[in-house]
């Protein structure tokens, strides 16, 4: 059951990774968001350490509600709209998500099995959802977007580095540089009428 | 602990009085020397008294079972971090920059200052990245938003935080070292990867670009020589810790490839370049690599060249970035070029900007002349470059100065006399650190001997 419970969050990380890519809202994006750090949430604390996985679930679900403040500010913005808008539509988002996974999942599986003490499955995994964040970076820089690909990728490197160092220590510092990347992402997507800084030199 | 709570302290009183005028950046500026007294000459390990009370510091702070150690050797250069930034935050009131680089660039000057302090070393990269992070929220446009800038920022010191921690798991618990013999190759390339994007290496520079063309020029300025400091530092530091980099030649072939890298690109993109914030980013890239050539000569005097450049950065960015606010005058002409120039704000800027291109009789001139002076033995590709990046930096500065020639000029006296005097004892500053380097690179000879000796 343990294992079932694992497997599922192995699986449920990068397909939620994935679907960010694709997600038509951002009200979407971050329920997915929320299903990637779930995932490696459930893996980590049942595979590893139960309190590194819920920190990991918390963190997660912070960082996903101080970025739906951001949102809220700044209207909801759609996939795409704003600054590096992209003409991506998504059949062709789709279609990159394919090969990025596909790509991704050639180049970890080989060697998935010879890092540290990690299974292989999980190596896999980490693989998959950064390069899915790394792909939400590349087909759009606006801050919204990036905030999402950034904390995916981040979520990706957790899965893989919190079983080659489980310091804890080191899991509050990441912790603390994904709750940044959120509030610094939530803070610059208020709509420019009534930024911080116009009403502080007004 | 003392440093970090009480530049907390100093961060909240700048945010608090963010709408007093000059009262934020005489926090910020005054609290940045005070804590780099206090990091410099605090009693540590020993009991003192204060007003009849005896107090014991000690040097560690330890959480989490990590720990913030103020080490005799990293005294010097936690005091370091924090008078550059007090250099360019001073300069905040004068060029009127955002309000939150006050408070902002306090706490981004904390984190370098941790990163410093941080044991193990592996958590250095993150508090740098964490100062990136924060960095983002100055490096917007005017009304406040974010532009390209943030979000290149924050994903280029993510992942080069990512990169170099992958590496110093390989290194401190597989056992890698970057010695071809290693069979774990991937921790160099990582550590390479990493280090590159920490000093600015292009094209892991795009973020610099887009905020010297969307960010106030003092912001611009502070977030790039704050945060290349703090990969020179790491680097710095690195070397010093491990016997086995500061021993492998493939090290310092990989400092002297990017080092030329950034000069032979930010020369080229100097040449031809035209807008003003653009070109001193170029010019930083150019700064910076000729600062990695340095440290790539493997002696003490090529880190104190390296550190010595670090020290005059801020002096000429921040009276650039002083004159280049104020260098046109308000309401003359709605054209660009019928605008009035203002004569003394025009002379910093273009001061603070031979300086960092390294013009003779200025403070950053001194710095690549030891690096040329270093190189000429035997390494002509190395001369050959810094007299390029030289002669495309000043080129471009030249051409610049004569646009600048074109305009009207008025006196200044709309400036204000308390700008206009801080401008003048800024390229004052700049002219004498020009006249007389010994002053710097002999300080900085005594107080970082223990670094740059090893």
């Amino acid at each position: 059951m343990l294992n079932l419970a694992m497997g599922i969050g192995l699986v449920v990380a990068p397909l939620c990774a994935a679907g960010l890519n694709l997600a038509p809202t951002r009200r979407i994006a971050l329920a997915l968001l929320l299903g990637v750090f779930a995932g490696i949430g459930a893996n980590i604390g049942l595979g590893q350490q139960l309190r590194i996985g819920l920190g990991l679930l918390a963190t997660g679900a912070l960082a996903c509600a101080i970025l739906a403040i951001g949102f809220e500010r700044s209207g909801w913005p759609r996939q795409g709209e704003g600054l590096g808008l992209m003409p991506a539509g998504r059949a062709f988002r789709a279609a990159t998500v394919l090969l990025v996974a596909a790509a991704a999942w050639g180049i970890a599986a080989p060697y998935a099995s010879g890092i540290g003490s990690l299974p292989a499955g999980r190596v896999t995994a980490a693989v998959m959802i950064v390069a899915m964040g790394l792909l939400q970076l590349g087909l759009s820089q606006e801050q919204g977007a990036a905030a999402l690909g950034l904390l995916t990728t981040l979520a990706g490197f957790e899965v893989f580095y919190t079983g080659l160092e489980p310091s804890l220590a080191l899991r509050a510092v990441l912790a603390g540089i994904m709750l940044g990347v959120a509030l610094v992402s939530s803070v610059l997507l208020e709509p420019a009428t009534g930024g911080i800084e116009g009403r502080r030199n007004g | 602990m003392l440093l970090i709570l009480l530049g907390i302290v100093l961060a909240i009183s700048a945010f608090a009085l963010r709408a007093r005028g000059w009262i934020p950046w005489l926090i910020a500026a005054g609290g940045s020397v005070l804590l780099a007294a206090v990091a410099l000459g605090i009693v540590l390990g020993e009991p003192f008294e204060i007003m009849g009370i005896v107090i014991r510091l000690e040097a560690g702070w330890t959480f989490l079972g990590r720990s913030l150690v103020l080490r005799p050797e990293s005294r010097a250069l936690v005091s370091f971090v924090f008078v550059s930034g007090a250099i360019l935050l001073a300069s905040g009131w004068v060029s009127d920059a955002p309000r939150r680089l006050a408070s902002v660039g306090l706490l981004m000057l904390l984190a370098l200052a941790a990163a410093l302090m941080v044991q193990p070393f592996v958590f250095s990269p993150t508090l740098i990245a964490a100062a990136a992070i924060l960095g983002c929220l100055v490096v917007v446009r005017p009304d406040g938003r974010g532009g390209r800038a943030p979000p290149r920022l924050m994903v280029t010191y993510s992942l080069g935080m990512m990169a170099i921690l992958i590496a110093g798991w390989l290194i401190e618990v597989g056992g890698a070292s970057v010695s071809p013999e290693s069979p774990v190759r991937a921790a160099s390339v990582l550590l390479a990867l990493g280090l590159a994007i920490l000093v600015i290496t292009p094209p892991f520079h795009t973020w610099l670009t887009a905020s010297s063309d969307e960010a106030h020029p003092l912001a611009f300025v502070f977030v790039a020589a704050v945060l290349q400091t703090g990969g020179l530092f790491l680097l710095v530091n690195s070397l010093a810790s491990y016997a086995w980099m500061r021993t492998d030649p493939l090290v310092y072939a990989f400092l002297r490839g990017i080092g030329l890298l950034m000069i032979g690109l930010g020369g080229l993109w100097c040449l031809v370049e035209r807008r003003a914030p653009r070109l001193i980013a170029y010019t930083l890239l150019v700064d910076f690599g000729i600062s990695l050539l340095a440290l790539s000569l493997a002696t003490p005097d090529g880190s104190r060249i390296a550190l010595g450049m670090a020290s005059i950065r801020p002096i000429s960015l921040a009276v650039w970035a002083a004159g280049v606010t104020h260098l046109f005058a308000p309401g003359a002409s709605d054209s660009q070029a019928g605008r009035s120039i203002r004569k003394i704000s025009a002379a910093a800027a273009l001061l603070g900007a031979l300086s960092l291109a390294g013009f003779p009789l200025t403070a950053g001139f001194h710095g690549r002349w030891m690096t040329l002076g270093n190189a000429q033995g035997g390494d002509v590709t190395a001369a050959a470059a810094v007299v390029f990046g030289l002669g495309a930096a000043w080129l471009a500065i030249g051409r610049w100065a004569r646009g600048l020639s074109a305009h009207p000029s008025e006196d200044g006296r709309r400036l204000g006399r308390a700008r206009s005097i801080a401008l003048v004892v800024g390229s004052a500053t700049i002219v004498l650190l020009g006249l007389q380097p010994a002053w710097l690179f002999g300080w900085l000879s005594s107080a970082l001997g223990s670094l740059v000796g090893r």
